[in-house]
């Protein structure tokens, strides 16, 4: 069961704002979504040990450096550009 | 009431691996802004970390430096928290599975801080607060870190100081962390409580985050642990919340009560494999270790005799100590080049980045070639001084400045033939002596002095000189 309070902290951590009447109904779909997640609690894993998905292992890149992007080309997608900062709109967000 | 301070410690190092820990972009200070980034750094959608290799090794050596048990099987977690100087909403960390564990550091009053664990994860990019506006510059992000947890084992500020110089020389020594407190490539966030002497339960806890000096440290500590006992004094409580030290006005205020203390709600990073490192592989990285600073200044007071303050000044810069130890090679005693390097090399630096980089035109060879000279008293000790100055200045050996006929050596006959040029050349010195003004004898050995090029033992010149003034008469 998911409590109304868990899933105004939820919201609260994920900064969105829900409203009174949407409270129901998504308690509904999180209810919806953890059964269908928890699905996996079904599985036996006794014999599985901690592994990886395809039991791949030490998967590393090597310490080399390589091009960054321009400037200009990292704040492209930025709402608000400052001196070559990405800069927090009013409501802090980037 | 007497009261006994507890303390724990979050230290956080930069490593100084060439590029970031999940994209290849470069881990440099400083930079115009945002020019040192990449897609995966900056976090777009769709982008994959992947895992620097470097990072995981330095992690260990740091870990095996504090004798730390190395995990066989470790993996990254996602911290989550929205802020602006994590574009992702979430932290690459580890949480459950730490690269080490259970290590500890030894402190000169005997106590011993418990490490609980080191784990590896990325730097968060930097805030900007200018002009009332909040600009972001994500160079720093994705930079790899290593924090260091203790355990609460610090009795006062003291040992907290002498924990992080510890840590400091250790990092710089195997070289994973140049640990520049004022670039904040080290910094940590202190635990602080107290409790009445004799008591085994801890206090409340306050957190002080990112400090980054060990003067502030000192202070924001002597501040809180104050505060802390005139609240309990007062009738008060101590509130566990999370707090910061205002450098200009020296005391510490809260920035987040427990009430909003943060739900990480970590979970596995799933775009990250499993970190698996086994027996052979630590003793590879093992072997990456060198002699630790502590060990060295144990040695260099019982092997070399030399006094603890020398030591402990030879060995805190590493570059130092190795060119100390290649430049007495076959000497019988290392003394003459301690003094050299703390007196007339080290009066050339003047900071102690200069000291640390040790960048000087001598070859630890060339040093040693001016050591054993010295030693087989072909030199006395100012010529040494002298040429080793010229040597620093040109970068030439010795044996450039020294004539065949410095080296020579100067027999007592010789001597004895310059001290007798000295009386002579100089009648009226002789005749003041006589007059009973001993000091004349000292213009007397400046001439011998300066005629033999300083190869004079000028006690032996002394005698000399008043022997055969007084034969003379
Ligand atoms: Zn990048």
């Amino acid at each position: 069961m998911v409590s109304k309070e868990e899933l105004i902290n939820l919201a609260t951590l994920a900064k969105l704002e829900i409203s009174d009447q949407d409270v129901d109904k998504l308690l509904a779909d999180m209810e919806k979504i953890i059964d269908f997640a928890n699905q996996i609690n079904s599985a036996s894993v006794s014999e599985v040990e901690f592994d990886s998905v395809n039991n791949l292992q030490n998967v590393y890149r090597e310490d080399v450096v390589s091009r960054s992007y321009s400037q200009e080309d990292i704040l492209k997608n930025a709402k608000t550009v400052e001196d070559g900062f990405f800069r927090l709109d009013n409501r802090g967000q980037v | 009431m007497k009261y006994e301070v507890v303390m724990g410690l979050e230290t956080h190092v930069e490593l100084s691996t060439k590029t970031k820990i999940f994209c290849g972009c470069t881990t440099e200070f400083g930079g115009d802004p945002n020019t040192h980034c990449c897609p995966i750094c900056i976090g777009l959608p769709g982008t994959m970390p992947k895992l620097n290799r470097e990072v995981v090794k330095y992690a260990i050596m740091a870990g095996l430096a504090l004798n730390c048990d190395i995990s066989k099987i470790s993996k990254m977690d996602r911290k989550n928290y929205v802020y602006p100087d994590l574009p992702k909403a979430y932290q690459i960390s580890q949480y459950d599975r730490p690269l080490c564990e259970r290590g500890h550091v030894d402190l000169s009053n005997g106590r011993r801080i418990g490490i609980t664990r080191i784990h590896i994860e990325e730097d968060a990019g930097k805030l900007v607060h200018q002009r009332g506006k909040t600009l972001i510059d994500y160079n720093r992000g994705g930079v790899p870190l290593i924090e260091i947890v203790s355990e609460p084992d610090f009795r006062s500020v003291e040992e907290v100081v002498e924990y992080l110089e510890y840590l400091q020389l250790t990092m710089r020594y195997i070289g994973v962390s140049d640990c520049k407190m004022q670039e904040g490539s080290l910094r940590c966030d202190v635990n602080v409580s107290v409790r009445p002497v004799g008591s085994e339960d801890f206090g409340t806890r306050t957190e002080i985050k990112n400090m980054n000096s060990f003067t502030n440290i000192s202070k924001a500590v002597k501040y809180e642990v104050q505060r802390q006992i005139d609240l309990i004094e007062s009738g008060g409580k101590v509130v566990q919340e999370t707090r910061r030290f205002d450098d200009s006005s020296g005391v510490t205020e809260s920035m987040r009560g427990k009430e909003d203390a943060h739900d990480y709600r970590y979970f596995r990073e799933p775009d990250l494999v499993t970190i698996f490192t086994d027996e052979e592989r630590v003793d590879q990285i093992k072997k990456l270790i060198p002699e630790l600073a502590h060990k060295k200044l144990e040695r260099y007071i019982k092997n070399y005799g030399l006094s603890e303050i020398d030591a402990k000044l030879l060995v805190k810069y590493k570059r130092v100590a190795d060119f100390f130890e290649e430049s007495i090679k076959d000497l019988k005693s290392c003394r003459n080049c301690a003094n050299l390097i703390l007196s007339l090399i080290f009066s050339k630096f003047e900071t102690e980045e200069q000291k640390e980089k040790f960048e000087i035109k001598v070859s630890p060879e060339a040093m040693n070639e001016l050591l054993k000279l010295l030693e087989a008293g072909k030199i006395r000790n100012n010529v040494a001084k002298k040429t080793l100055e010229e040597m620093l200045e040109s970068g030439k050996r010795a044996t450039d400045f020294l004539s065949e006929e410095d080296l020579k050596g100067l027999s007592e006959q010789e001597l004895k033939a310059v001290c007798v040029e000295a009386v002579r050349s100089n009648p009226n010195a002789a005749r003041d002596y006589l007059d009973g003004k001993q000091k004349a004898v000292k213009s007397l050995i400046g001439f011998v002095m300066k005629k033999t090029r300083g190869k004079a033992n000028a006690q032996l010149a002394e005698k000399f000189i008043i022997d055969i003034i007084n034969s003379k008469n």
